[in-house]
């Protein structure tokens, strides 16, 4: 009532004329409605940033991600969190592990033309294209031919994956991967007829929703840039009687207040993300099963990244590395601090699977014994061994930003590490993104807080990053025997002996070198409508929320 | 007939002429400035204002010191906690003391504020008054560069300041000055050329009086209620700005803080924790309505038309 | 006048000039590349080759003939981050919107801010004085993207929805619904900075001789207002809005954010953090003109108002 009012008043004093407006809206509210004499099943979802394109080759982020695989067909998708033959009916892989052949469903896009293993064939070749321009291009270089055309050296055609006909699809690797199947359920590995992306087109596919052929449970019936995307149920797809909504309308975004304004009035079904806070407003409801709670984890991980080449010669020393990473209380740390998440006390984060079990089951966290060190003596070890005994020590830490999430977790470094280490932390923000990205690539800071979020569900996605070289090593990490660890899973089929290597390379990098000091996992609450049943929330690959089976119970 | 009212002669008496007296001064002589000050005293509103504010400068000063929380201290444990008697503005997002916060941050703010609001009243009143007064060709080349001032990307220029100047508070002044006063300089020459035009201007001219002491003596104090408001007006504009900057890199170190700091945490916060928002924006409004009562006050004992 | 015209679109390119060239300088100059704007490293050939295609292996000079070019040509060059989307599309996709909102909000907060201003200033010192520059207060010390957020909490729901702009071509009470709590948002700090400023110029004006005479031949307050005040007061005022119609129809980021406007603002911000080359020039070269068209439309207004001043201006006195 309070807020009715409010927004008359407010109404009026815009237009100066009381009788302008009231009465309230008749916002076309999500569930089942009427229309047509038909009843329409609909779910409304949130957009929390705008995509600027739709073309799969360039779906390089989880907002993208989450439109084209819903509205395109992966070759498997995870259904309830499984991997299940999808696009392809039947994957044959040869005996050395080298040579993946797919026989695919017959399956139509949405405008009835059948989707041919060319399609899928155009779609990888574009992975790779210089012009296309994928972030995810390296992630799929154990395809043969795949670096050579993304680095300029080979061509399009010697790229190693081929269709022995209309059906069938042929993939030859570079190397035994053991978890090439989980790639296939990225948004990039879905067809595109070729005569789509001809010459100017190959750059700009994806920049409307008309040109998009859509082979998916659902396509995009409307995008309006900077405001939402409509999809509807794709009548031609191969598994079109299990999907049982019409419509999934997705709203832009981006504030985190408005979106949950939103959820508030019951204009969006689904709300992922949520903190605790907002929970703790909508408890009434949680207890009253209007609203359910569900909670999971994410895998990704946030860490206090040391640079091991460290200019000051600071942080090139292992001991006082340890000496900061054990310095404060991670439990503290999440329950007061960030108020979400859990701790972490190792590099791979609940939610990542090894074969077909997930890795922290098995695999103890290794940082547990680390942190029953003394601080205070590791530092002035490390102080010694760098020639700095007795003095006060000063460093700085280099924040991305100054958000509110990131502010607050700098400066509770900056107090325990001055309060329990006894040394001086400057904090610096970098200007933005870019100069943050450009500072730390080139190894221009000391020690900040940064993150790596799962491309594909298998602890090879967080391992390889600290591997000596590699591109998104922030650390400048080095281990000869690291390397040899992670390189070795590369290859090795049995999950038992990987699984075993991966931990070994884990405690390698938290703890007996301490390169970098994992500080969080991601765990996510999301708030859902009871009415909204069927979907999955996916903790790594896949769209965030999967929908293909979601249905709306009466 | 005699009316009682008649006039006499007798109701009258000769006074004189006294030469000596004739030449005294009964009002004392003044300045234009102690006249100013003079009124503005009698203002009440303007009084209790600058008092006000003289209040704040001397919390912001010693209220870190006699305060028994000090503004760094993190209550971990109990983090976001509403006002409580222990803690009167209650606690920040780390367990801060928001009071102890918000003198620690008035510092800044207050600083800020007003070092900017100079140096843009200055730099703007004089280019304004430049440009307004010369016209022809050096008013067109002014305001061209006032134009390229304005439209070269400000997010460029403090990435680039923060860059290459580094982090320090000089850098920050340099940004927060950058483009500041080119509002007043236009709101300047927009009313010297209106002014200029008029008879009294010509009559100076005539005169011959020196071109400086036109805009010093005439045109400016003529311009002054703009020059006020605008610059009492600005000070928000500053104090916002400082947050701003910080998000770019710019501003000040973690963990002192500043009013426009506390207030864009507060924005994320209030829909769980308004106390985080009311605070210090409570602290900034306050500030600024006193600036502004004041600014009202000085522009009324500094207006020539308002003199008597 | 024709002369005065060529006069002014002469000047206006020369200042586009100098300021694109400053521009595109100064953002090669920034920390970080185009390459670089994502999480993810990207291999080292990948990135050059990347660089030759977007013409960033040539030292910036040539870059800059390059650009100055295509320009010529009217064209504005392809966003990095959205290939397929040129500079000009971004422009006409997004300026609708932008443009609709800060015309809106300009005219609200003129409206209201002068209204407020002349009452306040005929009301010197009573109390609805003090009330507005209570809401004055209000409007700079709360900055917009706060009461945004506190409009969207409490008004919006109902009527108004809580995201969702009108497009264009919707219905006029569709308008209104879509529109009503953005431009109330962008207008607030406008509404108070009008209202303090034609108080003052108000005042001013009051204590002419010609007001005491336009009293004393007996006409009424609205006579003087229309007649006399508004007139002579009104030089400040247009000083502050030229100016700020130019910032408002560049967009407001902030408020495009929370109420999800599909506006320009957005990539005025983004393109800078993102290094989108292309779309930092041209949103930097559409700004600047639209900002230098309204600093000419502002010496135009001037001598509209005021006799006195087109003596300065267009005369060149």
């Amino acid at each position: 009532m309070k807020k009715k009012f409010l927004a008359l008043v407010l109404a009026s004093a815009m237009t100066l004329s009381l009788a302008a407006c009231g009465g309230s809206g008749d916002d076309s509210k999500s569930g089942t409605d009427k229309k047509d004499g038909e009843k329409v099943a609909k779910v409304t979802t949130v957009m929390t940033s705008d995509p600027d394109t739709l073309d799969p080759g360039r779906a390089d982020d989880q907002q993208k991600g989450a439109i084209v695989l819903e509205a395109q067909e992966t070759l498997v998708r995870l259904i309830d969190g499984k991997l299940t033959e999808a696009g392809a009916e039947k994957i044959d892989v040869s005996d050395d592990g080298l040579v993946y052949t797919f026989t695919l469903r017959d399956n139509k896009y949405s405008d009835g033309t059948p989707v041919k293993a060319q399609d899928y064939v155009n779609s990888i070749r574009r992975v790779f294209d210089p012009e296309v321009n994928c972030h995810n291009a390296g992630i799929f270089y154990c395809i043969k031919g795949g670096e050579e055309f993304n680095t300029g050296a080979g061509a399009k055609e010697d790229v190693a994956a081929v269709a022995k006909d209309d059906k069938t699809l042929e993939i030859t690797l570079t190397e035994p991967l053991p978890y090439f199947t989980q790639l296939l359920t990225f948004a990039n590995i879905t067809p595109v007829p070729e005569e789509k992306t001809q010459g100017e087109k190959n750059s700009s596919y994806g920049a409307t929703a008309e040109e998009l052929s859509q082979s998916g449970p659902f396509y995009v019936a409307e995008w309006t840039r900077g405001s939402k995307v409509v999809l509807k149920k794709n009548p031609n797809y191969w598994d079109a009687e299990n999907v049982k909504l019409d419509e999934i309308e997705m709203l832009l975004a981006q504030d985190a207040n408005t979106r949950q304004q939103l959820f508030d009035q019951g204009q969006i079904d689904i709300l992922q993300g949520v903190r605790g806070e907002y929970i703790e407003t909508l408890q009434g409801k949680i207890d009253a099963g209007d609203v359910e709670l569900v909670s999971g984890p994410q895998a990704r991980n946030a860490y206090i990244c040391f640079n091991n080449n460290d200019p000051e010669g600071v942080f090139s020393n292992e001991n006082i590395r340890k000496a900061f990473a054990i310095a404060f209380d991670r439990e503290a740390y999440v329950k007061n601090v960030t108020k979400k998440d859990k701790a972490a006390y190792g590099e791979v984060p609940f939610g990542t699977a090894i074969g077909t079990e997930i890795f922290r089951d098995v695999y103890e966290e290794p940082m547990k014994e680390l942190l029953e060190q003394d601080a205070k003596t590791l530092l002035e070890k490390g102080l010694k061994e760098i020639g700095k005994e007795g003095e006060t020590l000063e460093i700085t830490f280099l924040q991305a930003n100054a958000d509110d999430g990131t502010k607050v977790i700098s400066e509770y470094y900056q107090n325990q590490w001055q309060t329990k280490l006894g040394v001086k932390v400057n904090i610096e923000t970098a200007a933005d993104n870019s100069s943050f990205n450009n500072q730390v690539s080139k190894g221009l800071y000391q020690v900040c807080q940064t993150g790596w979020g799962a491309d594909y569900n298998d602890p090879m996605t967080f391992m390889q990053c600290y591997t000596t070289g590699d591109g998104n090593n922030p650390a400048f990490f080095s281990d000869a025997k690291y390397d040899e660890l992670v390189m070795a899973c590369k290859t090795e089929q049995d999950m038992k002996v990987r699984g075993e290597k991966f931990a070994e390379a884990e405690k390698i990098l938290t703890v007996d070198k301490c390169g970098i000091s994992p500080v969080t996992f991601s765990f996510d609450n999301s708030v859902v409508n009871k009415k909204l049943k069927g979907y999955f929330i996916n903790g790594a690959g896949g769209p965030s929320i999967e929908f293909k089976n979601a249905y709306i119970e009466e | 007939m005699q009316n009682k009212n008649e006039l006499n002669i007798e109701m009258f008496e000769r006074l004189g002429v006294d030469e000596q007296q004739s030449e005294n001064i009964v009002r004392p002589s003044m300045s234009y400035w102690q006249d100013a000050i003079r009124r503005l005293k009698q203002n009440k509103v303007a009084m209790i204002s600058l008092f006000f504010l003289i209040f704040m400068v001397i919390m912001c000063i010693v209220g870190p010191y006699i305060y028994p929380h000090p503004y760094d201290f993190q209550n971990i444990e109990i983090t976001n906690q509403p006002p409580t008697k222990e803690h009167i503005f209650g606690l920040d997002d780390l367990g801060r003391d928001i009071f102890a916060r918000i003198w620690m941050g008035g510092r800044v703010s207050l600083a800020i504020g007003v070092v900017g609001a100079v140096i843009s009243l200055v730099v703007g009143t004089i280019y304004g008054g430049i440009s307004g007064y010369c016209g022809g060709r050096v008013d067109d080349i002014m305001m061209r560069i006032l134009e390229i001032l304005v439209g070269i990307p400000y997010m460029i220029v403090v990435i680039i300041v923060s860059v290459y100047l580094g982090q320090g508070l000089h850098s920050l002044m340099i940004a927060l000055c950058l483009t500041s006063w080119t509002g007043l300089a236009r709101l300047v020459r927009g009313q010297v050329l209106e002014l200029k035009q008029s008879e009294y201007i010509m009559a100076a001219q005539a005169l011959g009086t020196p071109t400086m002491k036109i805009i010093t003596k005439h045109l400016i104090p003529n311009t002054l209620s703009v020059i006020i408001i605008n610059t009492t007006f600005s000070i928000p504009g500053f104090i916002f700005s400082e947050a701003f900057l910080s998000f770019l890199g710019l501003g000040i170190k973690p963990p002192l803080t500043s009013w426009g700091a506390m207030a864009a945490l507060g924005q994320q916060q209030m829909t769980y924790y308004p106390h985080e928002l009311i605070f210090p924006a409570i602290a900034i409004s306050i500030t600024i309505l006193a600036f502004n009562l004041l600014g009202d006050g000085l522009r009324d004992a500094f207006d020539p038309k308002l003199r008597q | 006048m024709v002369k005065y015209i060529a006069k002014k679109i002469g000047y206006m390119i020369v200042t586009l000039w100098i300021i694109l060239t400053v521009t595109f300088f100064l953002m090669n100059t920034m920390p970080g590349d185009p390459t670089q704007s994502s999480m993810k490293v990207l291999p080292e050939a990948v990135v050059e080759n990347l660089k030759a295609r977007w013409g960033l292996d040539k030292p910036v000079t040539e870059q800059y003939v390059i650009y100055l070019k295509n320009l010529l040509r009217g064209e504005m060059g392809e966003s990095y981050k959205t290939p397929g989307l040129t500079a000009n599309q971004v422009i006409e996709e997004r300026f609708p919107a932008s443009l609709r909102l800060g015309l809106q909000a300009v005219v609200v907060s003129l409206i209201i801010g002068l209204i407020l201003g002349i009452l306040a200033a005929f009301n010197r010192g009573k109390w609805l004085d003090f009330l507005t520059i209570f809401i004055a207060i209000l409007g700079v010390s709360i900055p917009s993207f706060v009461f945004a957020a506190l409009l969207q909490k409490y008004a919006a729901g109902g009527f108004f929805p809580i995201v969702g702009w009108a497009a264009e071509g919707s219905s006029l009470i569709e308008i209104f619904r879509g529109t009503a709590l953005p431009t109330l948002a962008a207008s607030i700090g406008g509404i108070a900075t009008y209202s303090r400023f034609m108080r003052s110029s108000v005042l001013d004006v009051l204590s002419n001789d010609y007001i005491l005479l336009a009293k004393a031949k007996g006409l009424s307050k609205f006579q003087i207002v229309t007649r006399h005040v508004l007139r002579n007061a009104i030089t400040p005022i247009i000083s502050i809005v030229a100016p700020q119609i130019a910032g408002i129809v560049t967009g407001s980021f902030v408020i495009e954010r929370i109420f999800s406007v599909p506006g320009l603002g957005r990539y005025y911000v983004e393109s800078v953090s993102g290094r989108d080359y292309p779309l930092i020039m041209a949103t930097t070269i559409f700004f600047s003109a639209i900002f230098i068209v309204c600093m000419v439309a502002m010496d135009i207004l001037y001598a509209v108002v005021d006799p006195r001043i087109r003596k300065s201006i267009i005369d060149g006195k």
